[in-house]
C-alpha cells in the first residue's frame, strides 16, 4: 500500500518481454496459413487434377534450384515492402488496401524521373517512387483525417485511378515508340537499375537488401520513436491519444502517407530491379498479396519478412507448377484468398466473442461483471 | 399489494450493491426512492426488471412468489420501467420507436394503431407530443414522454421511474406529476427514483431512503421533512484522513471566469479559482454540468464561452497541448477511455504524453531500457502490482489500473491536479491510496480540483467544497463550516447561494 514495498512490486526483465502473446498469435497464423495451403489442395484435387505432382511443381519452383530460389526472393520484394506499408497502416489503426494503386503511382513517378534525368541513379528513382506512393496514400490520408471518409474504401476507390492512370500514360504519352504496340515504356537505363549480388550460387536481388532496410527503418520507427508511439496510441484508443495531446487527425494522415510511400517504394524497386519498364500490367496483385503479408507478420517487420518469404515462394512455386503441371497459377491467390479469410475470421471480435461464450459455458462463471466500461473503439 | 420485495441482495465482485432491501408497493401508490448516486437505487429497480438476478431475497408480485429472469417476464406481469436515459432510434418517429419495441414476434407492422394508441394516450395524459417526427428532433422533455407512453402503452400495473426528472425543466416536471397523479387514481403503483428532496414531498406519499446499498428509513412523505431526508440521505460524514494543511491557501493557479457551454449538459456561468496548498471538492448529482467543466478543464472540449487561465495564462481549449501537460496534472474518470491505452504496454502508458519522454530519447530513438526502469520504479513507488512493466495496461487489474493513471500523473510534480471521480470502482484500499496521493499533492504545496458523486469522498478531501447544480456552482463553504444537512440542500437544488 505505501512507498514501503518500493519498487519490488513491477519486475522490468532484461529481455523484451510478452514473448506468450507473440507465441499465440504465431500459431493463429500458422494455422491460417496451413489452412489456406490446405483448401489449395483442395482446390486442386476437386478441379480433377493429381495433387503429389503439383505439390512437387510448386516446391521446385520455389527452393528446387538456385534460379529456383532466387525467383522466390524476387518475388518475395515488392510483396515485403507494400507488405510493409500495410503493416505501418494497421498499426496506426489503419486498413490501406490501397497497397497496388501505390505501386502503380510509385512506379509511374519512379519512371518518369528514371527516363528523365537516368544520371540520378537509383536512388532518385526510389525517393521518386515513394513520393509517388505517399501522394496516393496521403490522399486517402487526408480524406480519412479531415472528411473522415472511411480508408477502405477510398483506397480501393485509388487502386482503378492509378491502374488506369498507368495504363493512359503507357499507352499514350510514355508509350516506347518502338514496342510493336505493347503498351510499356522503355527500358529504363543501365545506371538506374538495382542489379543481383552472387550469394554462394543463388543471385539476390539488391531490391532485397532495400527491402531489409525498410523492415528494420520500419520497425525501429513503429517501436522505438515517440512518433511511432503515438501512431501506435492512435491505433489503438483513439480518445486516449486526444487525452495525451496527441493530434490525432495529423498522425492519421502521416501514417497513411508512409504507409502509400512504402508501397511506392514497392513499385520503384520492381521497376529498376525487376521488370525494368512500366506497363499496364506491371503489377500482378503485389498490393493484395501485400495485405496477406502483412495479416500473417501481425504487422510486425519481421513478421512481414518470414511472411513475404512464404508467399513469394508460393507465388514461385506457382507459376512453376503451371508450366510443369498445369495446374493454373491461380491456386496461388486461392491459397492467399483463404489464409486472409481465415485470419480476419479469426481476429473478428464476434468470431471471438463466440469463441468465449461457448468456452464458458463450461466453467461456472457469472456473465456480469461490474467494472465493465466497454470495449476499445474500432479495432 | 402489487409488489413486496423482501430481502433482495445482489453483490457485484466484492461490492455488495444491495443488501437485504425490503420495498413494498401498494395499488394508488407514489413510492418515492431516495438516495445517492451509488446507493443501490438502480441495482434494486434492475433486480425487480429483470435485467439482474438477485443473489438472495424473494419477489411477491400480487402476494404470489415470482422470478423475474428478464423485462419480458417483468411486462408480462404488469411491471414497466422509464429508463433514465430512452432506448429509443433517433432517426425514427415515435410511432416508429413504439412498433419497434412491440414487433419482437415477427408479426406484421401495424404503424396506424401505435400511432392511434399513443395519439390517444398522449392526450389522456396532456403529454404534448408529436408521434410523427423522428426522435431525434424532439426535445428531451418530448423524448421523456414518448419513453413513458411506450410503457403505458403495455398497460402496466406497477411503473418504475428512474431518474426521469433529471433532464426536465421545472415546469415539465409538473406536468409529468400531473399524469402520475391521474395514474395514481387509477390504481396503479409508481415507484419515483430520484435524489430530489422536493419531488420526494410534492408527489411521492411513501420514501425509502437508500444509503451504501441498505434501505435506511421506509417513511410516510407526511411524517418528515426535507432535513430529515437529506440527513438520512447522506449519513453521517466518516472520520477524516486529512487534516487541514498547516499552511493556508497560496496564490491562485487556476482561475477560470464565466465559463458556458452549450449542449445536452450545459455550463452556465461558471466562476471558479484553485489556490496553492489546497484541495477544492465539486460535489453534485451527476448530470450537472460537472463533467463538461472537467473535460474544458482538461482540454478535451472546446469552451462556448469564458477564460480558463493557469498561473495566470489564458489556456487553450478543445485539446491538451504540450503546455498544458506540464503544467496540469490530469486523473480523469474513463480510465479505460482516457486514461489508458489498454492494448499497450505500462512502460509506454507510464510515459504517453509525458515531456519525461524526450529526455530518454536519443538521436530520436527512445532510450527504452531506461524508460522501462523509470517506468517500474515509478510504479513500484505507487504499489502497483503487476508482473512486469511489458504487460498490458488491460491485464491490471480496476484499482491498479487506476494507480498507473495516477502514478503517471502525478510524477510531474504538476501545479495542479484535476481529477474526477478519482476512486471510481476501486477498493477501500486503493481508494485510500489515490486520496493521499491527493492531500500529498496539496501538502507539497499543489493546487488540487476534484469532482465527485461520492459525498462522503468530497466531505473527506476537501478543503472547500464548491456544489454544482443545473450547470452553475450554486453555492460553496470551506470545510471548518460544513454542514451536511445544507450540502444535500444545495445538491438537491432546494436552496441557492
Amino acid at each position: 500500500m505505501s512507498d514501503a514495498s518500493s519498487a519490488t512490486t513491477v519486475g522490468v526483465p532484461r529481455r523484451r518481454g510478452g514473448s506468450r502473446r507473440i507465441g499465440t498469435a504465431l500459431l493463429v497464423n500458422l494455422l491460417a496459413v496451413a489452412l489456406g495451403l490446405l483448401g489449395g489442395i483442395v482446390f486442386i484435387a476437386v478441379t480433377g487434377l493429381e495433387v503429389g505432382p503439383a505439390v512437387r511443381a510448386i516446391l521446385t519452383g520455389a527452393f528446387g534450384s538456385p534460379g529456383a530460389l532466387r525467383e522466390t526472393l524476387r518475388q518475395a520484394v515488392p510483396i515485403l515492402i507494400a507488405g510493409l506499408g500495410v503493416s505501418y497502416g494497421l498499426r496506426a489503426g489503419l486498413f490501406n488496401i490501397g497497397g497496388e494503386g501505390q505501386i502503380y503511382a510509385g512506379a509511374l513517378v519512379a519512371v518518369i524521373v528514371a527516363l528523365a534525368v537516368p544520371g540520378l541513379g537509383p536512388l532518385a528513382a526510389l525517393a521518386a517512387g515513394m513520393l509517388g506512393g505517399a501522394l496516393w496514400g496521403g490522399a486517402a490520408g487526408a480524406m480519412r483525417a479531415w472528411l473522415r471518409m472511411d480508408e477502405v474504401i477510398t483506397t480501393i476507390l485509388l487502386n482503378f485511378i492509378a491502374f488506369w492512370g498507368v495504363s493512359y500514360a503507357v499507352n499514350g504519352p510514355l508509350k516506347d515508340p518502338d514496342s510493336s504496340g505493347y503498351p510499356w515504356t522503355v527500358q529504363v537505363d543501365e545506371a538506374v537499375r538495382l542489379g543481383a549480388l552472387p550469394l554462394g550460387p543463388v543471385q539476390v536481388p539488391v531490391g532485397l537488401l532495400v527491402g531489409l532496410v525498410a523492415a528494420i527503418a520500419v520497425a525501429l520507427v513503429i517501436g522505438r520513436t515517440r512518433h511511432g508511439m503515438e501512431l501506435r496510441l492512435v491505433g489503438t484508443s483513439r480518445s486516449a491519444a486526444t487525452f495525451a495531446g496527441v493530434p490525432v487527425r495529423r498522425r492519421q494522415f502521416q501514417a497513411l502517407a508512409a504507409s502509400g510511400a512504402l508501397a511506392g517504394l514497392a513499385g520503384a524497386v520492381e521497376l529498376i530491379g525487376a521488370q525494368l519498364r512500366l506497363s499496364d500490367f506491371f503489377s500482378p496483385s503485389y498490393g493484395f498479396t501485400a495485405i496477406a503479408v502483412a495479416l500473417v507478420g501481425n504487422a510486425n517487420p519481421y513478421g512481414c519478412i518470414a511472411a513475404a518469404l512464404a508467399f513469394g515462394a508460393l507465388r514461385a512455386g506457382a507459376a512453376s507448377m503451371e508450366r510443369a503441371a498445369q495446374v493454373p497459377v491461380a491456386i496461388s491467390l486461392v491459397v492467399q484468398g483463404i489464409v486472409i479469410i481465415s485470419l480476419i475470421l479469426v481476429r473478428s471480435p464476434i468470431v471471438t466473442r463466440l469463441l468465449v461464450e461457448r468456452l464458458s459455458r463450461f466453467s461456472p462463471r457469472r456473465p456480469d461483471a461490474t467494472d465493465a466500461t466497454g470495449e476499445e473503439g474500432r479495432a | 399489494m402489487l409488489l413486496d420485495v423482501e430481502g433482495l441482495t445482489k453483490r457485484y465482485g466484492g461490492l455488495v450493491a444491495n443488501d437485504a432491501v425490503d420495498l413494498v408497493v401498494g395499488e394508488g401508490e407514489v413510492v418515492a426512492l431516495l438516495g445517492e448516486n451509488g446507493a443501490g437505487k438502480s441495482t434494486l429497480v434492475k433486480l425487480v426488471y429483470g435485467l439482474a438476478r438477485p443473489d438472495a431475497g424473494r419477489l411477491r408480485w400480487r402476494g404470489e412468489e415470482v422470478r423475474i429472469g428478464s423485462p419480458r417476464d417483468a411486462l408480462a406481469l404488469g411491471i414497466g420501467l422509464v429508463p433514465q436515459h430512452d432506448l429509443m432510434v433517433p432517426t425514427m418517429t415515435g410511432a416508429e420507436n413504439l412498433e419497434l419495441s412491440r414487433n419482437l414476434t415477427g408479426r406484421l407492422l401495424d404503424l396506424e394503431a401505435s400511432r392511434a394508441r399513443l395519439a390517444e394516450l398522449a392526450s389522456e395524459f396532456g403529454l404534448d407530443v408529436d408521434v410523427d417526427v423522428p426522435v431525434e428532433r424532439l426535445t428531451v422533455g418530448q423524448r421523456q414522454w414518448l419513453s413513458l407512453l411506450r410503457v403505458l402503452v403495455a398497460d402496466v400495473d406497477l411503473l418504475f421511474l428512474d431518474e426521469i426528472t433529471a433532464n426536465l425543466t421545472p415546469s415539465e416536471t409538473e406536468l409529468l406529476f400531473d399524469s402520475l397523479r391521474r395514474l395514481r387514481a387509477q390504481g396503479r403503483g409508481i415507484v419515483l427514483i430520484t435524489h430530489r428532496l422536493s419531488e420526494v414531498l410534492a408527489i411521492a406519499d411513501r420514501v425509502v431512503v437508500m444509503r451504501q446499498g441498505r434501505k435506511v428509513a421506509d417513511l410516510a412523505v407526511a411524517d418528515t421533512d426535507e432535513r430529515e431526508l437529506a440527513r438520512l440521505m447522506v449519513g453521517r460524514p466518516v472520520e477524516r484522513i486529512s487534516e487541514r494543511s498547516s499552511t493556508p491557501p497560496g496564490d491562485v493557479v487556476l482561475e477560470a471566469t464565466g465559463l458556458g457551454l452549450e449542449g445536452e449538459e450545459r455550463l452556465e456561468g461558471v466562476d471558479l479559482a484553485v489556490r496553492r496548498h489546497e484541495i477544492v471538492g465539486i460535489a453534485g448529482v451527476d448530470g450537472n454540468g460537472q463533467r463538461p467543466l472537467i473535460e474544458a478543464l482538461m482540454g478535451l472540449r472546446p469552451l462556448d464561452r469564458g477564460t480558463v487561465l493557469l498561473h495566470g495564462r489564458a489556456v487553450v481549449g478543445g485539446t491538451p497541448d504540450r503546455r498544458l501537460r506540464a503544467e496540469m496534472a490530469r486523473v480523469p474518470e474513463d480510465r479505460h477511455r482516457h486514461g489508458l491505452a489498454l492494448g499497450m504496454t505500462l512502460w509506454e502508458n507510464v510515459h504517453l504524453g509525458r515531456i519525461e519522454l524526450r529526455r530518454l530519447t536519443r538521436l530520436g530513438l527512445i532510450d527504452d531500457r531506461r524508460a522501462r526502469e523509470g517506468a517500474g520504479g515509478l510504479l513500484g513507488r505507487f504499489g502497483v502490482r503487476a508482473s512486469s512493466v511489458d504487460q498490458q495496461a488491460r491485464e491490471l487489474s480496476g484499482g491498479n489500473q487506476q494507480k498507473v493513471v495516477v502514478a503517471r500523473e502525478l510524477s510531474d510534480d504538476a501545479a495542479l491536479v484535476v481529477a474526477m471521480n478519482p476512486t471510481r470502482g476501486l477498493d477501500i484500499q486503493a481508494a485510500a491510496f489515490v486520496h493521499e496521493q491527493l492531500v500529498a499533492v496539496r501538502d507539497r504545496g499543489g493546487a488540487v480540483l476534484f469532482v465527485s458523486f461520492d459525498l462522503e469522498e468530497i466531505l473527506l478531501l476537501a478543503d472547500r467544497v464548491l456544489v454544482m447544480s443545473g450547470g452553475r456552482i450554486v453555492g460553496g463553504f470551506d470545510r471548518a463550516d460544513h454542514d451536511p444537512d445544507r450540502l444535500a440542500l444545495l445538491m438537491g437544488g432546494s436552496v441557492h447561494g
